[in-house]
């Protein structure tokens, strides 16, 4: 009889086994460590952030350090956590698993890409100790070309290498889905967490090369002098906002999908039935993916756009919220007449579900032209996008990790301190965010550090909010590396659910993912309500 | 389904077929040559919006660009461009050799449009017409703001796609090396194959830059 | 496309690798040649939105010709095709709507 073949964690322990490797597991791994520790950085420079909105004044910070407190937590948590989170770390991981492929299509350029992810955030922790920047994460030209003094074209470079990182993995996943699919794996028997990856590299690879080159045109008027968007040479600063938004709009699409894959794979394993609509959540992610690119101008509706550029962006953002919404509504079908299973995954799905509705409908207040006249740049603003992508896909990564928990590990996480962090979370995100939803509306607007008396009440329950918030993070943190050592040893599939990487690959999988390639015989998501699960 | 052989040369262990291999690899160059168009892309489409804003000072300014440098450069990279698809055509009938001997002509060609593209910057630092770092510009009777829009485009793109060029003479280098050393598979001249690929798209992003910046003036 | 027997070894180990012969590849270069020279003497006998055209369409045949025949899309599946017309349906976007803001930005609004 054949050994028992070590699984990916136990083959090879060398440092150069596992900062050389091209298995997509491994990098997995790697990432995970990686935005973390981002991750852990943003959240720091906010706690400092909430310190000081906690009083009027401005008497914790100086307002030129508030504006490089606000500008680092934006740029960090925007290209070093949110964009990267889901797709390279379950992405990474789990697509040759769903696919039945061995790794992704292209392994070192996989390896490659967490090496630019790395370098990026080299440069940009070096613009930090060397002082940050103060422009905002949107870099705002005249001031970041021309008057900032900070360091804006490292931090520039920082986030164009580590745009070429994420480049090369959405290239990775779009040409593994289409070339290495399992025997009778066709695209409508996908499960949706692929659909949701393929819709998310298609905005990577067409959206990210459009930052790339604004950042170089920036990095080259501050660097060199060359005027492009200098007003004073008959240049627009406009064509920044235009050059910027046309990323970074579809960017907030790629800081979503994900999560909203996660979610259709987690939904229907606890409420114990297929996803209703298939069809439809599949297409509304490719919608999402193509009408993301045609509203960017919504975010430049007070910069001077002409009023009927104005009407027609304004038109198609509400056009984009409509295959969101048939998702909803399709995730929430699925709970009818389901047999419900509270465990913490289901508990940050169903929390999702309930925050990202709050985020999505509010963006259409702000899609409405009279209404972002009055809150744009307030922290109505603020409040909108942190719904969805701290309420949404936050919600998304941590139900994620812990459904994938056992795969990945081949531990499990204790249930009851999950189920205390995704309460503490949903709790404390409220009370972080909802105040800011009135603050916006009275009046409070964003990047400022001092405000008037009468808004101090609700900033205080926003920073108390934030404090149990942390907790929510923080917790998991901890049991989770408790787990990897004292954790129950998980089976192959502990939650009964379907899938090529639940039903053919170990907990966790062996190198090359499967002992035989795996054949696929009918379609996703075959739960049956019926049948009562015992989980282990 | 086909086995799966033991040991294939130049068959990556992930893949199953030499076809599969070669699907993923034209797939992803064409995704990567993508996302190259969208890089300059946003150049081309920054310089529109200027063009049609200041269209009489572009065209006056544009008289001022180096016309038959321009015209010479764009032969010599479309001729590059069949020499590379010579290349290409040997390398996948197996022919290495020849292979080899038409990537010299490559690589030669993409270095005369870049020596040719040093002396007419050269050129134009002489005629004060580089906007750059406060240097002396001198507009020639075309208003100051979008003569030096204008410059200052033609500089960081022909700048851009020269770098790109460069990366392009580099790889056939290295493939040259790599064929002397006999380290291309016999099964899979995809390499100079998926290089063939990306030189003709540095030729492309040239086809288009050419008739903006030397083709404009009334 | 001929029998995969008349295909050089490389097509019949890859399916969906084939290409054109030499042949092909110097009358494509002669056509790029040939447009080129088009388009210097249009340069010179044309002016205004003529010219324009002319430059243009000149440029999007040679790249047609390029990409085509150099860039084997004749001989890949339509996927292939599909892949490398999307960047430039992206490119039709960003062009059509940021145009669409400068175009208009000094129109009259038509309610007084």
């Amino acid at each position: 009889m054949a050994p028992t073949l070590k699984n990916y964690l136990q083959d090879g322990s060398t440092l150069r086994s596992w900062f050389l490797s091209t298995d997509h597991k491994r990098i997995a791994i790697l990432y995970l460590l990686s935005i973390t520790f981002f991750f852990m950085i943003g959240g720091t420079v906010v706690g400092l952030i909430r310190l000081e909105l906690l009083s009027p004044a401005g008497d914790v910070v100086s307002s030129d350090t508030y504006n490089r407190l606000f500008t680092i937590h934006g740029v960090i948590m925007v290209w070093f956590f949110l964009i990267p989170s889901i797709p390279v770390t379950l992405g990474n991981f789990l697509l040759p698993l769903m696919l039945g492929a061995k790794d992704l299509a292209f392994p070192r350029l996989n390896l490659l890409s967490w090496y630019l992810f790395i370098g990026g955030g080299i440069f940009t922790l070096v613009a930090v100790v060397v002082g940050g920047v103060d422009t905002g994460w949107t870099f705002y030209t005249p001031y970041s070309s021309t008057f900032a003094n900070s360091a804006v074209i490292t931090v520039a470079a920082g986030v164009f290498i580590t745009g070429f990182s994420t480049i090369a993995t959405s290239i990775n996943f779009i040409v593994t889905t289409h070339t290495m699919r399992a025997r009778g794996l066709t695209w409508f028997r996908l499960p949706i967490f692929v659909w949701s990856l393929y819709a998310t590299s298609i905005i990577m690879v067409l959206a990210t090369p459009v930052l790339a080159i604004t950042l170089v045109l920036l990095a080259v008027e501050r660097g060199l002098q060359i005027g492009i968007f200098d007003p004073s040479l008959g240049g627009d600063p406009l064509l920044f906002q235009h050059l910027f938004w046309f990323y970074s709009h579809p960017a907030v699409y790629i800081m979503i999908l994900p999560g909203m894959g996660v979610v259709t794979e987690v939904i229907p394993c606890f409420a114990r039935r297929p996803i209703f609509g298939y069809k439809p959540i599949a297409y509304s992610s490719i919608a999402i993916a193509i009408l993301g690119f045609l509203v960017w101008g919504h975010h430049m509706f007070v910069a001077g756009e002409s009023i009927y550029a104005m009407l027609m962006f304004s038109f198609l953002s509400y056009a984009v919220a409509i295959p969101s919404g048939i998702k909803i509504f399709n995730w929430t079908v699925t709970l009818y007449k389901g047999r419900i299973y509270m465990k913490t995954p289901m508990i940050y799905a169903l929390g999702f579900l309930g925050l990202f509705t709050i985020g999505g409908l509010t963006g259409l207040f702000v899609a409405a032209l009279a209404v972002d006249i009055h809150v744009h740049d307030t922290y109505f603003v603020v409040a909108h996008f942190h719904y969805i992508m701290v309420g949404g896909m936050v919600s998304a990564l941590m139900g994620g990790l812990h459904f994938w928990w056992p795969k990945m590990t081949g531990r499990l996480y204790p249930e009851f301190l999950g189920q205390v962090s995704a309460w503490t979370m949903f709790l404390g995100f409220n009370l972080t965010f909802f105040p800011q939803f009135l603050l916006g509306y009275l009046g409070m607007p964003r990047r400022y550090h001092t405000y008037p008396a009468e808004f101090q009440v609700l900033n205080v329950m926003s920073s108390l909010g934030a404090s149990i918030l942390a907790v929510g993070y923080i917790l998991p943190f901890f049991y989770l590396v408790w787990s990897l050592r004292w954790g129950k040893k998980a089976a192959r599939n502990p939650w009964r659910a379907t899938g090529l990487e639940w039903e053919y690959a170990d907990s966790p999988p062996i190198k090359t993912n499967f002992e035989s390639p795996p054949i696929v015989h009918g379609p996703a998501y075959d739960y049956d309500p019926q049948k009562e699960v015992n989980f282990d | 389904m086909t086995e799966r052989p033991a040991y294939s040369p130049g068959l990556a262990h992930h893949f199953e077929t030499h076809a599969q291999q070669h699907r993923a690899a034209t797939l992803g160059i064409w995704l990567f040559l993508g996302s190259e168009i969208m890089l300059f892309g946003g150049m081309f489409m920054g310089y529109t919006i200027y063009r049609i804003l200041y269209a009489t000072a572009f065209e006056q300014i544009a008289a001022h660009t180096h016309f038959w440098f321009g015209t010479i450069n764009t032969a010599l990279l479309l001729t590059s461009s069949l020499t590379m698809a010579m290349a290409v055509h040997h390398a996948r009938a197996q022919n290495y050799q020849k292979s080899g001997r038409w990537l010299v002509p490559t690589a030669v060609l993409g270095v005369a449009f870049l020596a040719l593209k040093v002396v007419e910057w050269y050129l134009e630092y002489r005629e004060n017409l580089v906007p750059i770092l406060g240097w002396n510009f001198d507009a020639h009777g075309v208003a100051q703001g979008p003569a030096r829009l204008f410059m200052g485009f033609y500089f960081v793109m022909t700048g851009l796609h020269a770098i790109h060029l460069s990366i392009g003479v580099c790889l056939v280098v290295g493939l040259m090396v790599l064929l002397r050393r006999d380290k291309i598979a016999r099964e899979n001249p995809s390499k100079v194959e998926i290089i063939g690929l990306y030189w003709h798209l540095v030729d492309i992003i040239w086809i288009f830059a050419y008739p903006i910046f030397y083709l404009v003036s009334a | 496309m001929s029998p995969a027997s008349d295909q050089p070894r490389h097509a019949q180990i890859h399916p969906g690798a084939e290409e054109g012969s030499l042949r092909e590849i110097v009358a494509v270069w002669l056509g790029l040649i040939f447009l080129l020279c088009a388009t210097v003497i249009a340069h010179f006998l044309t002016h205004g939105m003529l010219a324009l055209l002319a430059a243009f369409g000149i440029a999007i045949a040679k790249m047609g010709l390029v990409m085509f025949y150099y860039m084997h899309l004749k001989y890949r599946p339509h996927i292939v095709w599909i892949f490398s017309a999307a960047a430039f349906l992206w490119l039709i976007i960003f062009f059509g709507l940021s145009l669409s803001d400068y175009v208009t930005r000094h129109w009259i609004l038509l309610v007084p």
